[in-house]
């Protein structure tokens, strides 16, 4: 010690704190090694943990859906649930690896274990978490609520869930709308009626896939939202329209010809083409006339006329062979050809090489 | 839960990997009467076992591919490379057992 101090007295001023500085890095980096250790340990007693009950639970589980329900007697099931009961207590930690692991089954499997994983989930009234995550801050709570609710059938839980429809956040929007496919037993798409967001191109991939599932009779008929102040929901009542064929629709979808949008406009008329509506032929042929300064339409209504045009309609057609852009022209020739004419009647008398060019790559035979 | 059924519908033993590699390692040194196979797996995919079953342990084991993937080219791709049966996930756990008797002939 008395060494010791007699160095620390001959040192200097700045010596000194240099010395002391060194030490509290030392014992900061020190205490944060021991920290970082000391999380790092209760993380991985924590996981270990989570571990263990995932596999408690998975075992119960798969006595549960291998002995099948419907053909064990019910002190069976009522002593597995139980044992369920006493794993979870009333940890919502405990219960949500439940559920977890529930949903994960359930996705690999069909049949009557279905039935007893949503047997479990509304016995246990797992859907008393998930429904209260619909009223937690974090939206990604609430859209975890919302899925498990959907996935596990809860129909209950409906009317929580449709306000979510019209939120702010767009996950959280997309989440409820397909909910709503899932859970509603009448019409699914009644959220439609008020709904102000964006249906966005992933919204309307998921939706049409989903309805794919529907019996097809029970499918609404889209044409009850052509008139709705949404543009994003005209368009997609149209390309539904459109995919499930609903020719009783054709009507409604000629009347949107005169929509505002350019883009309602254009989708009308490729549905009217592709839906081989050859009696609106004329109606469509007339636009050319009426949006002549817009080549997007122009383009839409020549390729349209290509399939249910005849032959009349080849000379008001062939008057776009000229036109400044290019894809007109392209799906002008291409169109042509298709109401009949060759390629050497089209240029008859067309200088143009360009048409040509076009002339030459539609007549590919490695592209047909 | 696969390896449950099994045991309960009496099918004898189920050795379980956990992933490709395990499952090639398992091969190498045992045979087996029958083999369940997922297509995604870390290391070496179900269609890489089954073909590493059939050209290079030349075994004829029968061999289950189970896949959520029920793409036709996933299908007939497992067929090609000499699975012998193919289950679309989601499955019936009760229409495995069945497949594995009948597989099996302990029907």
């Amino acid at each position: 010690m008395d060494f010791a101090s007699h160095v620390w007295e001959s040192l200097a001023s700045p010596e000194r704190i240099l010395i002391i500085l060194a030490f509290a890095l030392l014992t900061l980096g020190f205490g944060f090694i021991v920290v970082v250790f000391l999380l790092r340990s209760r993380q991985a007693r924590d996981d270990a943990r989570t571990m263990e009950t995932r596999s408690e639970i998975r075992k119960i589980l798969n006595t549960l859906l291998v002995d099948e329900v419907s053909h064990s007697p019910s002190s069976a099931i009522a002593f597995k649930l139980s044992l369920l009961r006493k794993i979870v207590r009333k940890s919502d930690f405990k219960k949500q690896i439940l559920i977890d692991q529930i949903i994960e089954l359930k996705k690999n499997l069909t049949g009557s274990s279905v039935a007893s994983l949503v047997m479990v989930f509304n016995v246990m009234k797992l859907y008393k978490l998930s429904l209260k995550k619909l009223g937690y801050t974090a939206w990604h709570d609430k859209a975890k609520g919302i899925r498990e609710l959907a996935e596990m059938q809860h129909r209950p839980g409906l009317p929580l869930i449709s306000p979510f429809v019209n939120s702010n956040n767009q996950i959280l929007r997309e989440e409820a709308i397909l909910a709503l496919l899932h859970l509603s037993e009448t019409n699914p798409l009644t959220f439609l009626d008020s709904y102000e967001g964006n249906i966005t191109l992933w919204m309307r991939l998921n939706l049409h896939r989903n309805l794919q599932k529907l019996d097809v009779r029970k499918l609404p008929n889209f044409s009850h939202w052509f008139g709705h102040k949404n543009e994003t929901v005209v368009l997609f009542s149209l390309s539904m329209a459109r995919a499930f064929r609903q020719l009783n629709a054709l009507p409604e979808i000629v009347k949107l010809l005169n929509h505002r949008s350019e883009r309602v406009v254009g989708l009308a008329v490729e549905t009217i083409g592709v839906l081989e509506a050859d009696e609106y032929a004329d109606t469509i042929a007339n636009l050319l006339v009426t949006h002549s300064n817009n080549p997007k339409i122009i383009t839409r209504v020549i390729q349209a006329l290509g399939g249910i045009g005849s032959s009349q309609h080849q000379d008001k057609i062939s008057g776009f062979l000229r036109h400044e852009s290019y894809n007109v022209r392209f799906e002008t020739m291409r169109s042509l050809q298709k109401l009949g004419l060759s390629f050497d009647e089209i240029l008859n008398d067309q200088e143009a090489n360009d048409l040509k060019q076009i002339a030459k790559h539609l007549s590919e035979p490695l592209l047909s | 839960m696969i390896r449950f059924k099994l045991s309960k519908e009496n099918l004898g033993d189920v050795t379980k990997a956990l992933d490709g590699r395990e499952a090639k390692n398992l091969l190498k040194t045992e045979d087996f009467d029958l083999i369940i196979t997922d297509i995604h797996m870390p290391y070496h995919s179900g269609l890489e076992i089954t073909t590493f079953i059939r050209n290079e342990l030349k075994r004829s084991t029968p061999i289950i591919v189970l896949s959520a993937e029920g793409l036709e080219d996933t299908v007939l791709q497992a067929f090609e490379v000499g699975a012998n049966d193919f289950i679309t996930k989601p499955f019936s756990p009760a229409e495995l057992a069945v497949r594995v008797k009948r597989i099996l002939k302990k029907v």
